[in-house]
């Protein structure tokens, strides 16, 4: 067996959160998406029946091939073909990856070190994140585990310090410009959810996998819980127009804190959080590729392949985009809701499809 | 990937070292039936040890039978030796004949039952076995004509006493700790658990020493599974010598390439007790009073003997106050290096011009400040420890004064650091247990944040905590109960609870019986009867 650890569904659970949640910290892709006003929250909101929507084919192929991960399942349904799809998901993995590490450079050189080059940084988090990924999974899952109530509790905390700053007027109108741009919204947040793909490839890997359902549901719930306050207090201490031009909006708002000129300057705390949670993204996206990789080419050991696989991730996360404003291009709704879709959903649906037809199941082992 | 490395090198140490089987003792034949053989063979092994003691007698009256007792000065208690054995072969014995008449092939059993009047008599078969006996202490009778010679258990040599440990004192709880004896250490243990469920395993570590090791556990409570594994690793211990529990601690532990102990020590029996009750294993080990206790998380470095015994609150805040001091020591120079060195626009105006002002004219940058004070605090720190205590003095004195007044004055370094440094000093004796982790810890900071700052910082947390997280001890993971989060075991790790809710043993460890005691045992004042007559 390629990976012996297991996890606990907890630790499945925060994982979703995580992963999802600590870009939303920083970027917020979602305050650009139609509606593009005060709606956004409510896109959140409604966004949870849209992810579900969106997760029941991933999770379905996922509990019909109990312990094999989506690329062994491929190959299973499809045979040779299946290889195709398999390389398909590999490359997503690792695209998730070199893009994860190409936002955090992005911020790390465009606020605090704007005379650093962006490779530093995005070598020396590779480098850290390998040494995660040789760990495994459930060393990944673990620090996940400690980190991602930090990372809720410190959000917990901006909000409290920052709610008397808040005018919840700036909310109003509801529903400015009808249901239709705030349901859009819901399908653009929803397919940023690119971790309910967590359940296809750690499945296998769950102590119990019955409750893979309801782990993916209440990390989704958590994400959007915390997906709605984070947008209310930025909406509320800025103004709709204002939120939506800025780059960081949520630090924005972290920055205003200021409480009896003594409480001041969170924002240093909260970017050390939101790295160390950006790191357990980092080293999850990159050890699913490893994984997939070994998975797709039938190794014994995954080990061997992470700082090759390294080497190809660092490139291309400096290639992928010139600046920041070609990476905002690729990750606005317009692009990356179709292209992230694809591998959520519509090839995990061809794969059950495909599937039943052919009545594939595992067999019992 | 270390763990490759390891495997690999650890390989290949195996092929270098020379695994030839031993040479046959040429001491393992049986004893001869004639006296003669047997001492010239005794003596020839022992040939130039001059704290041998061979006594020759003659026992018996009628039929006179030669005898010799053997024994080395030093390890025997001489007044069981001359009163309960050499009296009794030569008086004794002598008035049993004179009444009865025995004898010379009934000569042996009645010395064991009736003459010896000593507590512990076995039989040794085997010169080996006379050998190792005399060597541990005990006293050998050989008498012509058999080859059985009998061992008397004599041990008794000069010991301290069972004192206050000075590594870790209290103000509240038991003072006595451990000694070099390991019949004192099992003695003080069996003081504490009067339960025959205590098992104490005895073997024998080191091809040159023979240090009598012992592992301590409460059958029942612990994993079984646990016992098989550390008897497994120390029964693999094949070395010259063990001289003290840190040799022992070196070959059984889970991760040799890691600064983090993955085996815990102490020198406190009651320490000792409350593990071996949580279910983990305690070794003993002759000669040192330091016991080692698996498996060894790294909670329990902020876990003192004291927060039990004191009331639950004050315990919870000393808690917080450790955790506290643990990250002081650990991330206050990197921090203080990556806010003057990378990110001053952190810093509050005004705190910012007082640092910049102290730092005013220094020639080195921040980091080498650091590094530079961390290095001159561990050579005092060092040199403290080994000086005789008066010259002690004059070393913190030195430190003190020149260091910290002068090298300020002098401009040589900023006052900011001096500040930072005696902080981390400070704060890093507040939890004891794992001041060496501090200090790595420390040092990867530190220079992390003197190259990237606080993403720097950052980067060796995750490093750090991912190699934490992936650390186990005798298979339970290093960070539990955090990570794995397991919520009830937290009780006794974020806060200390009462003690009449402590109900289940640390699941982890005990999960084999987790139930420590009744539930519902929290005090009430008794019902109503009293209210009523104030």
């Amino acid at each position: 067996m390629l990976e012996d650890g297991r996890i606990t569904d907890r630790q499945f659970m925060l994982l979703i959160i995580v992963s999802r949640l600590i870009l939303s910290l920083t970027y917020l892709p979602a305050l650009n998406s139609p509606p593009e006003n005060q709606d956004v929250w409510i896109a959140g909101l409604l966004s949870f029946p849209v992810h579900l929507l969106l997760a029941v084919p991933a999770y379905l192929l996922a509990q019909r091939f109990k312990d094999r991960s989506i690329i062994q399942s491929a190959e299973l349904i499809l045979g040779k073909t299946g290889k195709i799809i398999g390389a398909l998901y590999v490359w997503f993995f690792l695209h998730m990856t070199a893009l994860t590490l190409r936002q955090l450079s992005c911020y790390l050189t465009s606020v605090p070190y704007p005379e650093t080059p962006a490779p530093v940084f995005i070598i020396v988090t590779a480098l850290f994140a390998a040494l995660a990924v040789g760990y495994g999974v459930e060393t990944i899952c673990r620090t996940g585990e400690i980190m991602t109530p930090v990372v809720m509790f410190s959000i917990f905390v901006v909000i409290i310090l920052i709610a008397k700053d808040m005018d919840l007027k700036a909310l109003a109108p509801m529903l400015e410009k009808g249901i239709a741009p705030v349901l859009h919204g819901a399908l653009t947040i929803a397919a940023r959810t690119v971790e309910i793909l967590f359940v296809t490839m750690l499945l296998p890997y769950l102590n119990q996998p019955g409750t893979a359902k309801k782990a993916m549901a209440w990390g989704i719930f958590f994400f959007i819980f915390f997906f709605t306050i984070i947008t209310v207090s930025i909406i509320t201490t800025f103004d709709v127009e204002q939120a939506i031009n800025r780059t960081f909006p949520f630090f924005s708002t972290v920055r205003l804190i200021s409480i009896g000129e003594f409480l001041e300057r969170i924002d240093a705390v909260h970017l050390g959080i939101w790295i160390l949670g950006l790191f357990i993204k980092i080293s999850i996206y990159y050890y699913l590729t490893a994984l997939g990789a070994a998975q797709l080419f039938n190794l014994q050991d995954y080990r061997p392949i992470v700082l090759p696989l390294g080497t190809i991730i660092v490139s291309l996360s400096v290639l992928q985009a010139e600046n920041m404003v070609e990476l905002r291009e690729f990750t606005s709704y317009k692009v990356w809701t179709w292209y992230a879709l694809f591998f959520i959903t519509f090839l995990p649906l061809i794969l059950l499809v495909v599937a039943v037809l052919r009545r594939r199941e595992v067999q019992a082992r | 990937m270390f763990h490759k490395t390891g495997q690999i090198l650890s390989r290949l140490i195996k092929q270098w070292s020379p695994n030839k089987p031993r040479p046959a003792a040429d001491q393992n034949e049986p004893l001869s039936s004639s006296i003669q053989v047997n001492l010239n063979k005794i003596s020839s092994v022992f040939a130039n040890a001059s704290d041998l003691v061979i006594r020759q007698l003659q026992i018996g009256t009628r039929e006179q039978t030669e005898a010799f007792v053997v024994y080395l000065d030093g390890l025997v208690e001489k007044t069981i030796v001359n009163d309960n054995i050499l009296e009794p072969l030569t008086l004794e014995l002598r008035q049993a004949q004179a009444n009865g008449g025995v004898s010379r092939k009934r000569v042996l059993a009645l010395i064991k039952k009736q003459v010896l009047s000593v507590g512990q008599v076995k039989e040794a078969t085997t010169v080996q076995a006379v050998i190792d006996a005399v060597l541990s202490g005990e006293t050998v009778i050989v008498i012509d004509g058999s080859a059985v010679a009998l061992v008397a258990n004599t041990r008794g040599w000069e010991t301290r006493g069972v004192q206050e440990p000075p590594t870790e004192s209290v103000v509240r709880g038991p003072r006595e700790g451990f000694t070099e004896t390991l019949r004192t250490n099992t003695a003080l243990l069996r003081r504490k658990i009067k339960n025959i469920n205590l098992k104490l395993e005895t073997m024998k570590i080191g091809k040159q020493t023979k240090t009598d090791v012992c592992i301590a556990y409460l059958k029942g409570i612990v994993n079984d599974k646990l016992v098989e594994e550390v008897k497994r690793r120390l029964a693999e211990i094949d070395t010259d010598s063990i001289l003290e529990s840190g040799y022992i601690e070196q070959f059984i532990e889970d991760a040799p390439y890691s600064f983090l102990p993955t085996v815990g020590n102490t020198e406190k029996p009651d320490i000792a007790a409350a593990k071996l009750l949580e279910g983990r294993i305690v070794i003993l080990t002759d000669g040192t009073p330091f016991a080692l206790t698996v498996p060894y998380l790294f909670m329990e470095a902020f876990q003192s003997s004291e927060d039990y015994y004191s009331r639950p609150f004050y315990s919870t805040i000393v808690r917080w106050i450790r955790f506290t001091a643990f990250f002081l020591s650990v991330f206050s120079p990197a921090i203080y290096v990556a806010l003057t060195t990378f990110h001053p626009e952190m810093l509050p105006p005004a705190l910012l011009i007082s640092m910049a002002a102290a730092r005013e004219g220094t020639p080195f940058p921040a980091i080498v400040e650091a590094l530079g004070m961390g290095v001159i605090y561990e050579i005092l720190r060092e040199a403290g420890i080994r000086l005789p205590k008066p010259i002690g003095q004059a070393v913190s004195i030195v430190g003190a004064l020149v260091i910290g007044e002068s090298a300020v004055t002098a401009g040589l370094i900023g006052a900011p650091m001096v500040i930072v440094i005696s902080i981390t000093a400070i704060a890093s004796f507040v939890v004891p247990a794992i001041s060496d982790v501090t200090a790595v810890m420390r040092l990867i900071l530190t220079v992390m944040a003197g190259i990237f700052g606080q993403y720097g910082i950052m980067m060796a947390v995750a490093g750090i905590l991912t190699h934490m997280v992936s650390l186990r001890s005798l298979g339970v993971p290093y960070l539990s109960p955090l990570a794995p989060t397991n919520i009830p075991d937290l009780k006794d790790v974020l806060i200390r609870a009462p003690w009449w809710a402590m109900s289940t043993r640390p699941r982890v460890i005990g999960w084999h019986r987790p139930v420590r005691q009744k539930f519902h045992l929290k005090p009430e004042p008794p019902s109503d009867t009293n209210r009523d007559r104030t």
